[in-house]
């Protein structure tokens, strides 16, 4: 017997069945129990929110000249109860500037990771439910940035557009949806013709209503493991595109610039690179952590 | 099967003409251009408009785009601004070597990834499995550039084994031997983090063919558990790897940007970045196309691939 069930007059009374309908087998452990079952998503999580905690309120412990304060006479000092990271060529604090660093590219990496998923997920709806010519020119567009390379259009945007923490933004946006789209695309076609929504149809539901009460709730699964993947995306390629020396320029930390300067000085300090390098490898591997547990978390064909 | 290649091809035609056009803007509209690059820093003012006007560069828009497009179809590929060479040389010039280290590290994760991705798969849940797993989540978040430079640090710095930097070392005439001592470290870079990828990428696959009922079956007609491995897991597990191969075609052109900036190594990758930032739309556009390029031919290869391994797909 199926569980699924669409429900669009009965929508107060029942508490277990929700109005939205759909894939909710009613009766298994809560999405969050399931969650906290995988132990190193729950760790990810943690991590990531330290870290998110870190970056946030240092900035407003630390002052912000700090940042580029130089002691000459400690150049690429080891890490010292002074200076936790230890210092880089200009004898600036390396934590201090790992911190800020953080908190722009952290920052960066998660609202382009919003706009692109907003963007993604409206651009899916349009050529998944409405079809026909939309979706005909929307497909253009996605398979248009999709012929070439992630990284290269990044190059090329960021070389060519002003270095700024906006632009940046702005880049990983606009040429991260498609990905996005495409599968909010096919979720929508693959949903839009089931039993429940021609029901909800008869019920006299608008299309507005059928998108976002109905069909999106049940999409959600695969557009949240995305949207992590997406974000993990983006703290690479900002990491990255700093690295070229396309991005957030120096004297402004970002941890992408940081490994820059520290390759130069691998010799002399291979903490500067130590560092950063390490934040950016245990941020994106929480990120995956966390996505690969939500997506156990969230499928519902899952056995376990 | 011809009429879906065409058409992919046609499309992908279609698709390279509008990107060209789509680059060439984003280089266009971007503040400075060639000129402004190409001359040295204490020429005049007015040598460097004569310059852009030699060049052609104060040209409308889609003057220069004609111009550019006219050479094109007719495969004049033009000359780079910057370097005043043939693009045609230039790339000629790089490809190899980025080639050569894409190549390579490509057939490395092949040999690494098969064999870790099907034991992995074999052994669910053991002590094997569990390394593996872990190791393949830390290779695939590891940014490229972290892992060059950590490896610079151990077998360059550290170690003193390898050179850090360029194809051969200046000064001591081209030997392969010093060669391939350059060719380590950019290799084993690019090669552990595929290999991370692709060893998630094939264990899954084959732990679904695991599943599978005629797996189940060859069990029970009585075959010892090496036969049902390699004549029935195997090939079946393996056919994603023809997905792999063939969306790793661009790479060739576009793989090791970063890798190729560590290690000054000169190949395309450091000739994009280059290019792009000094505003050399010939040279811009034609890596840009060969990616492009690479990419359609690269999915259409793909697609071929499993119409091939498996007769009932229907290619649309």
């Amino acid at each position: 017997m199926s569980d699924r069930v669409a429900v669009e007059v009965l929508s107060v009374e029942d508490d277990r069945v929700v109005a939205s309908g759909g894939e909710r087998r009613v009766g298994s452990p809560s999405i969050w129990r399931r969650f906290a079952r995988n132990r190193l998503a729950v760790a990810g999580l943690l991590i990531l929110t330290v870290l998110a905690l870190v970056v946030t309120i240092g900035p407003l412990v630390i002052p912000a000249d700090k940042v580029t304060a130089q002691v000459r006479t400690a150049t690429f000092a080891p890490p010292s109860r002074d200076a936790w990271f230890g210092r880089d060529e200009f004898g600036r604090d390396a934590f201090v500037r790992a911190v800020f660093g953080g908190r722009i590219s952290l920052g960066i990496s998660f609202v382009a990771a919003i706009m692109t998923t907003i963007i993604g997920v409206l651009m899916g709806i349009v050529s998944g439910y409405a079809g026909g010519a939309a979706d005909a020119i929307v497909d253009r567009f996605v398979e248009l940035i999709l012929t070439l390379p992630f990284l290269l259009l990044l190059i090329l945007a960021a070389a060519v557009a002003p270095p700024s923490a906006t632009s940046i933004v702005l880049i990983l946006g606009l040429f991260g949806w498609p990905v996005l789209a495409r599968l909010v695309r096919g979720e929508f076609v693959a949903l839009k013709h089931r039993d429940f929504i021609e029901a909800a149809r008869a019920c006299g539901a608008s299309d507005a209503r059928i998108v976002f009460v109905h069909i999106l709730p049940n999409a959600v699964a695969p557009i949240v493991v995305t949207a992590t993947l997406i974000l993990a995306t983006n703290l690479i390629a900002e990491a990255t595109i700093s690295f070229l020396g396309l991005g957030i320029h120096p004297p402004t930390p970002s941890w992408g610039n940081m490994l820059t300067e520290a390759q130069r000085y691998l010799i002399q300090s291979p903490f500067l690179a130590v560092f950063p390098g390490m934040l950016i490898l245990v941020t994106v591997l929480c990120v995956n952590l966390l996505g690969d547990g939500l997506r156990d978390a969230l499928d519902p064909r899952q056995k376990r | 099967m011809v009429g879906f290649i065409v058409r992919r091809l046609a499309q992908g035609a279609v698709l390279l003409a509008l990107l060209s056009i789509v680059v060439f803007l984003m280089v266009y509209l971007a503040p400075g251009d060639a000129a402004d690059f190409a001359i040295n820093q204490r020429a005049t003012e007015q040598e460097v408009q004569r310059f852009r006007h030699e060049m052609g560069l104060d040209l409308p828009w889609y003057r220069q785009y004609m111009h550019l497009a006219g050479n094109w179809a007719r495969l004049r590929f033009g000359n780079s601004i910057i370097q005043r060479k043939p693009v045609a040389t230039i790339i000629k010039q790089q490809l190899p070597r980025t080639a050569e280290i894409l190549a390579l590290s490509i057939l490395f994760s092949l040999l690494l990834a098969i064999p870790i991705g099907i034991i992995s798969a074999i052994r669910q849940y053991s002590l094997i499995d569990n390394v593996v797993t872990v190791l393949s989540f830390v290779g695939i978040a590891f940014p490229s550039f972290f892992l060059a430079l950590m490896l610079i640090l151990l077998f360059a710095v550290r170690l003193h084994w390898l050179p850090t930097q360029g194809a051969q070392t200046i000064g001591q005439s081209a030997s392969i031997a010093d060669h391939l001592k350059h060719l380590v470290l950019p290799v084993l870079t690019l090669t552990l983090i595929r290999t991370a990828g692709w060893s998630r990428y094939i264990r899954s696959s084959m732990l679904e063919v695991l599943r599978q009922d005629y797996i189940r079956t060859a069990h029970a007609k009585g075959l010892t558990a090496r036969a049902v491995l390699a004549r029935h897991a195997f090939r079946n597990a393996l056919m994603p790897l023809i997905t792999l191969l063939g969306l790793s075609l661009p790479d060739l052109v576009a793989g090791a940007i970063v890798t190729e900036q560590i290690f000054s190594w000169n190949g395309l990758g450091q000739l994009i970045v280059t290019s792009a930032g000094k505003r050399d739309t010939p040279v811009v556009l034609a890596l840009t196309l060969m990616s492009g390029g690479a990419i359609i031919i690269g999915n259409l290869l793909a697609d071929i691939g499993y119409r091939v391994v498996d007769p009932r797909i229907q290619l649309s």
